[in-house]
């Protein structure tokens, strides 16, 4: 059992998760498109689906959406949305990886094969998936107290730095009332969206209570206006829009002078990967107990090693290896365009899941109350 | 059982991994490191160019002093190509990671600085926090250059471009992910600072004029003098003298703050003027006059700099708005300040010709040194 204030870490990994890849590309490809708007909107909105959330699930003390639905739902249909649930999960995790995976080849180690690193990194996160939810929150706990500090330096350094070009994010910002495009409002409010992750977690809360609300709003508004802002101050206004991987050309135009090292970009780099490699596990892990959720009858967790939890384990071991092939496909079919596409996909899609994942969660309260 | 197979299967896999990283990776020993390189046109053939690389020579002890570097030259038709074909040349992997300095030709500059320049963003290896220079008479000969001071091969271009080692106000300071950014933006154009030689004695570099371009070509180099001004314009607390005369006596100043800060205000429709207020404090370093200074004549003499740094700063700024191009970035700030996105670019384009300019400078005189 863990305390509320793993929530809030979720919340941050997946804020923290999004200075990179896909939200400021798009963000920055919109940004004389309504982006800006798009992220102001996306902020209450952002807000509005979490306090949803977190009113409806502490309904449902110590259950997972697993239980809730065996309970609430008609079998098939439970089943049915736990699959579509994984799969959201499920890509939500692949495009991180593939896209590291695409970051690793171009800025660190060209030579290696890409295929190389994409196993190494599916070894780390399905051996992390499998662990108990418990140690994969601490785990959190622990990667984040490391990295935050040296992601507040690194941002620190950007705002502060005499090469910050303001004028151009003014030039930015002066396209305010631009009416905001779909994709934009998608992907601004995925910032928001470390709380999904509670529909598994939610059972090892003791008692999920979750104040300071305005602190979320701020420190996620904050990361989506740096995501789409530090690279428009670093790259130009119409330049932030010719680089692949805005945010690290960004830390590549830092330098630390006295330092061990010169470019920044190493840093970022260590850090991004731990990020991304702890937000994997996560969402394997969240997408691995959906799928079992729905192939197997709920049990108790507290089940000791018994001959039903070694058949658990092996079932376990084939999804992982399932998720794992999967990417590893996908990998090898996608290119840096198509990678983009499907990250673009995947936000919009994530969208309405979470819209669909609240409605669901709503009529079992309503069930709820009614059998009550 | 079962967790033997386990092992083995693990153990197999993560030899296989030494095995697919080792053979691709190679070793600093087996590494030149490119410190620098340069860009000149061939006379008689516009189709190919003259590319310079130099290359730091791996000495057993750097506190010896002993420095050794290789000059690689090849003509070719792209820079992609001429890096393969270089690569024949030598025994050991190139390697871009290290260059700091990259040199156009000025008579290449005149021509274009872009298939250079976007070669080295694109490239995943080379910094985007190199320093671009512009050298004269040609690349070749700049490089060919090491002062005695330099104690690592190629090292004394970088250091007094980054201001790390020098600190001259004569040294216009930038980067490559500036000039990439200016290229892209629009209302604001790239300078590069240009590194000359010494005639005669020993070799020397010089580096004190500033490049001006509009989005590719150098269009005018100013004079050291001009570049000076240029600097304390563009930057903070630049380290620098100023001289005025009084009474027909010379006196120089010596500057540890400045600040420079303008506005844009559009007098009547189509008519703009930039108001500049200019904040120098400062000692005074040397006088011709000999005898005492009073109280009254050292406000006479902050009145004497005010006028004369203005009407330096004026000139320079007509100088500059005739060349056609934008180096300050007046642009890029109108268009951040205004809402109209859709008609800002024209209306500026219309008024930038016809821009005039008022420059109120501030001199604030602290003391007189050690004697008055």
């Amino acid at each position: 059992m863990v305390r509320s204030v793993y929530f809030y870490y979720l919340f941050l990994l997946n804020a923290l998760m999004n200075l990179v890849n896909f939200v400021p590309r798009i963000l920055i490809g919109d940004r004389f498109d309504g982006a800006v708007m798009g992220v102001m909107l996306a902020i209450p909105i952002g807000m509005l689906f979490m306090y949803l959330f977190v009113r409806m699930i502490t309904k449902f003390p110590g259950q997972g959406f697993p239980e809730i639905f065996a309970k609430y739902l008609p079998g098939w249909l439970g089943k049915l949305i736990l699959f579509l649930l994984a799969f959201v999960w499920f890509s939500a995790s692949s495009v991180t990886l593939v896209g590291f995976m695409d970051v690793t080849g171009r800025y660190i180690s060209p030579d290696v094969s890409p295929y190389t690193i994409l196993i190494g990194f599916l070894a780390v996160v399905c051996l992390g998936a499998r662990r108990s939810s418990e140690s994969i929150l601490y785990a959190l706990e622990i990667i984040l107290f490391i990295m935050v500090p040296l992601i507040v330096y690194m941002t620190y350094r950007a705002i502060s730095s005499p090469y910050f070009q303001w004028d151009a994010v003014k030039q930015v910002l002066t396209y305010f009332w631009t009416a905001p495009t779909l994709t934009s409002v998608a992907a601004a409010t995925y910032i928001f969206s470390g709380y999904a992750n509670v529909v598994i977690f939610n059972r090892v809360f003791q008692k999920l209570r979750v104040r300071h609300y305005w602190a979320i709003a701020l420190i996620g508004g904050m990361t989506a206006v740096m995501a789409m802002l530090a690279p428009v101050g670093f790259l130009g206004a119409e330049g932030a829009g010719f680089h692949v991987y805005p945010a690290f050309s960004t830390v590549d135009s830092l330098r630390i002078r006295y330092f061990i090292i010169e470019r920044m970009i190493y840093i970022f780099y260590v850090v991004y990967l731990c990020l991304s490699l702890v937000n994997s596990i996560i969402h394997w892990h969240v997408a691995k107990e959906m799928v079992l959720g729905a192939i197997e009858k709920p049990v108790s967790r507290s089940q000791d090693r018994g001959p039903s939890q070694k058949k658990r384990d092996t079932k376990e071991w084939w999804i992982l290896a399932f998720f794992s092939a999967a990417v590893m496909v996908g990998a090898s079919l996608m290119d840096q365009f198509s990678n983009n596409l499907i990250g673009i996909w995947f936000l919009n899609m994530r969208l309405w899941a979470e819209l669909l994942l609240l409605i669901l969660l709503a009529f079992c309260v309503l069930r709820r109350r009614s059998r009550a | 059982m079962n967790r033997i197979k386990q092992g083995i299967l693990l153990l197999c896999f993560l030899t296989q991994m030494l095995l697919v990283s080792g053979c691709e990776f190679r070793d600093i020993d087996l590494r030149l490191f490119i410190v620098a390189m340069g860009v000149d046109t061939v006379e008689d053939n516009p189709d190919v160019l003259k590319y310079t690389f130099k290359v730091a020579v791996p000495m057993g002890d750097p506190k010896s002093g002993e420095i050794k570097s290789l000059i690689l030259t090849q003509v070719s038709s792209s820079i992609a190509k001429a890096a393969r074909e270089i690569k024949s040349k030598v025994d050991k992997e190139l390697d871009f990671g290290h260059c700091k300095t990259v040199l156009f030709g000025e008579s290449y500059a005149r021509r274009s600085i872009r298939e250079m320049q976007e070669w080295t963003v694109r490239r995943r290896d080379t910094q985007l926090i190199m320093y671009p220079a512009v050298a004269v008479p040609d690349a070749e000969t700049v490089l060919n250059i090491s002062p005695a001071t330099e104690r690592i091969a190629g090292n004394a271009k970088a250091l007094a471009l980054s201001e790390e080692g020098t600190e001259s106000p004569y040294i216009v300071k930038t980067y490559m992910f500036d000039v990439d950014r200016r290229i892209r933006d629009e209302g604001i154009d790239p300078f590069l600072p240009v590194i000359g030689i010494v005639e005669g004695g020993s070799p020397m570099l010089n580096i004190n004029k500033v490049a001006l371009l509009d989005k590719e070509k150098v269009r005018d180099i100013l004079a050291p003098e001009d570049t000076k001004i240029f600097n304390l314009l563009h930057v903070r607390n630049l380290r620098t003298d100023l001289e005025t005369m009084m009474h027909g006596n010379h006196y120089n100043l010596n500057v540890d703050r400045s600040r420079a800060v303008y506005q844009i205000i559009t007098t009547e429709p189509g008519k703009g003027e930039i108001h500049y207020k200019i904040t120098i404090g400062g000692n005074l370093e040397e006088k011709d006059d000999y005898n005492k200074l009073s109280h009254g004549e050292l406000i006479e003499l902050e009145k004497s700099f005010n006028e004369s740094v203005a009407k330096d700063v004026e000139t320079l700024l007509l100088k500059i708005r005739d060349t056609g191009t934008d180096p300050t970035g007046f642009g890029l700030r109108y268009f951040g300040t205004h809402w109209n996105n859709a008609t800002e670019k024209q209306q500026w384009k219309d008024m930038y010709p016809g821009i005039t300019f008022k420059v109120d400078v501030q001199v604030d005189i602290k003391g007189t040194g050690y004697s008055r």
